[in-house]
């Protein structure tokens, strides 16, 4: 056994007849040796009793950049860097196996020597027996390098995620198939008050608020068969009892072969937002209520002024009762007439929290509507018709933000129509939708202008004329109410503005 | 007053129309009372009649009050004084005081008003004529 790997390898390249499988002849198995060990991906040595290098595959030799020459024959202690061997110890070791002829299982040696790249290797020393005698000690070594790097990276990359996550000022959690939480952030522990030891286990959708647990659940088990979920805004029950809004996200974990393994929501808290908006709503109100102002002061003018002077016929001496009769009834009618003004002034101004929801017959608020806003459109020479197919459109949400809605489309119809036009104000059901139409004969709204009358303070009005507000304010809730707001305009001709809300539940119809 | 005048009540009020129509009955005034600007123009155009005075809301449904107050000196032949009355605007506002300066109209009055003090400004255009201001405000 003096030749080298290197020899031997030349010598399978010979195209030889092959051996017959019945009596292959006497170097075969030499030749077979040598080829393996050659082509092996693992490097390996040879060492006799002495210590020395018997043979040495080509892995070894090219992976320790040394020759044959100056490898085999050589002692071990020639070949290793002295750093590696007394580190290792392989001397003692490789001795150990010889003195009990058992093998030497698993340490990792990591091979610095000059010049070469640093290789980590998995080693185990093999006894070569001849009979009961360890003739040979086989070393060999199992180049882990790159797997080591690549499990070195796959840490440091889940650290950087975790770390992410926890920074994260979202909520993040995953679930398994079923929507039992797996993780829960640091963000989902401030916002619920829930630590991320007491909700593993539990399923996502009790902690929902009780209403909107089977909301989460469908949508678990919408993802959980592959199916595409579009956002939601569910409340989340909170440690303290309050209900948080938050705007969920969920998309599917798939595994190696695509099935779904998980859940991963990212939630976003609305509780600001949500404050912030009613404040917006109210201001945004009480701009409407100034644009509204003159019409209702002229409104209620002209009633004041007919009790006023019915009341001057009553004080001079009449002798016809029936006129002091009518007289009277003015005065009644006038009173009447403005303090149905003024009630309908004070709903639309008092402030209304955002969160209640109510079953809201839409006909009747657009009726509503169109009568606190008819003293405005009177007085800027607007005509309105309205349209309704139905006494009664119901949907569930909140009255005074959608009536806000009606307004706001109502007065940019009518700053649409300076010097006068027509407004239709339509109410039907459509499918499984209430839908809410106003059309004007107004300017209408260039085409490049189209793609913005949404934006927060997109206004064409001159400064201190419109906020650009309104219909942004108009998108939100609507939003807010599951619904969507369109635009369809033709310059010169007018627009229309269309809502679309999901209709109640039919058991709410009634 | 020997003889009675004859006053124009614009106001698409129908509530306003009748108050001012029962004082200036009272004052006798012969009256009539239109709803609107258009109809106010036709009947002007129509029978020319004999209008001593013309009493006109500022905002009617469907000509501004003080577009009216133009049509009418350039569309008719009607010269009777104008007065302009209003719950929408105030002495004033700066329109008020233009169409006030310019003697488009002679007088302005608003809502609510004072019986006696509508009357007074009333008496007033008449004997001066046009050109003469007088404002009447709410006595609020």
């Amino acid at each position: 056994m003096k030749k080298s790997a290197g020899a031997v390898n030349r010598s399978s390249t010979k195209k030889g007849t092959p051996p017959s499988a019945t009596a292959p002849s006497e170097g075969w198995y030499e030749k077979l040796y040598y080829m393996l060990l050659g082509s092996i991906p693992f490097s390996l040595i040879l060492i006799d009793r002495a210590l020395r290098v018997v043979s040495a595959n080509r892995n070894f030799l090219e992976k320790a950049r040394r020759s044959e020459v100056n490898t085999i024959g050589a002692p071990i202690r020639e070949v290793f860097p002295s750093a590696i061997l007394e580190f290792t110890r392989l001397e003692v070791k490789v001795r150990g196996v010889f003195d009990t002829g058992l093998p030497l299982h698993g340490a990792q040696m990591t091979y610095r020597a000059p010049g070469i790249p640093t290789r980590i290797y998995y080693y185990t020393v093999v006894p070569v027996k001849s009979g009961n005698v360890v003739e040979h000690a086989m070393l060999v070594m199992d180049d882990i390098t790159e797997k080591v790097q690549l499990s070195k990276k796959a840490r440091m990359i889940e650290r950087h995620l975790a770390s992410v996550v926890e920074s994260a000022n979202d909520l993040v959690v995953s679930t398994d198939a079923e929507g039992r939480i797996v993780s829960w952030n640091t963000a989902a522990e401030r916002i619920s008050g829930y630590r991320a030891d007491e909700v593993r286990g539990q399923l996502l959708g009790e902690l929902c608020a009780s209403a909107q647990r089977d909301d989460l659940t469908a949508i678990i088990r919408r993802l959980a068969k592959g199916n595409a979920v579009k956002f939601q805004e569910l409340n989340l029950a909170a440690r303290s009892g309050r209900l948080v809004p938050v705007d969920w996200s969920c998309s599917p974990i798939r595994d190696d072969s695509g099935k779904v393994s998980g859940v991963v929501a990212v939630g976003r808290d609305l509780s600001e937002r949500r404050a912030f908006e009613e404040r917006l709503y109210q201001s945004e109100k009480l701009a409407a209520l100034g644009v509204m102002a003159g019409g209702i002061a002229h409104e209620l003018r002209n009633p004041l002024s007919v009790g006023f002077s019915a009341a001057q016929f009553l004080q001079a001496p009449s002798r016809d009762p029936a006129f002091q009769q009518e007289c009277v009834g003015k005065i009644l009618d006038g009173i009447q007439r403005a303090s149905t003004i003024i009630e309908n002034l004070l709903r639309f101004a008092r402030p209304a929290p955002s969160n209640q929801v109510e079953s809201v017959n839409l006909v009747a608020l657009a009726r509503e509507t169109a009568g606190l806003l008819a003293p405005r459109t009177k007085l800027e020479k607007v005509k309105v018709r309205e349209d309704y197919e139905n006494a009664s459109v119901l949907i569930s949400g909140n009255a005074s933000l959608l009536q806000q809605v009606l307004m706001n489309l109502i007065l940019n119809a009518c700053q649409a129509m300076p010097t006068g036009g027509d407004i239709v104000i339509a109410v039907r059901r459509e499918a499984a939708e209430a839908v809410v139409c106003v059309s004007d004969t107004g300017c209408g709204i260039p085409t490049s202008h189209l793609s913005k009358v949404f934006d927060p303070f997109f206004t064409t009005q001159p400064v201190g004329k419109g906020t650009g507000l309104g219909l942004s304010i108009c998108y939100t809730i609507v939003k807010q109410h599951g619904g969507v707001i369109e635009v369809d305009s033709e310059e010169g001709r007018g627009s229309t503005l269309t809502v679309r809300l999901p209709l109640a539940d039919i058991r709410g119809e009634g | 007053m020997a003889e009675s005048l004859t006053a124009l009540v614009v106001d698409d009020e129908p509530d306003v129309c009748w108050a001012l129509e029962t004082l200036l009955l009272g004052d006798r005034f012969t009256v009539v009372t239109v709803g609107s600007g258009t109809e106010a123009l036709r009947w002007l155009k129509e029978s020319e009649p004999a209008c001593h005075l013309i009493l006109i809301d500022a905002k009617l449904s469907d000509i501004e009050g003080v577009d009216l107050a133009r049509r009418i000196r350039t569309e008719t032949s009607c010269v009777a004084p104008l007065i302009l009355v209003s719950g929408y605007f105030y002495k004033d506002d700066s329109l008020v005081q233009e169409t006030l300066r310019t003697g488009l109209v002679s007088a302005f009055v608003a809502k609510p008003f004072r019986h006696d003090e509508i009357l007074n400004a009333i008496h007033a255009v008449l004997s001066t004529g046009q050109g003469s201001t007088h404002l009447v405000s709410s006595p609020w």
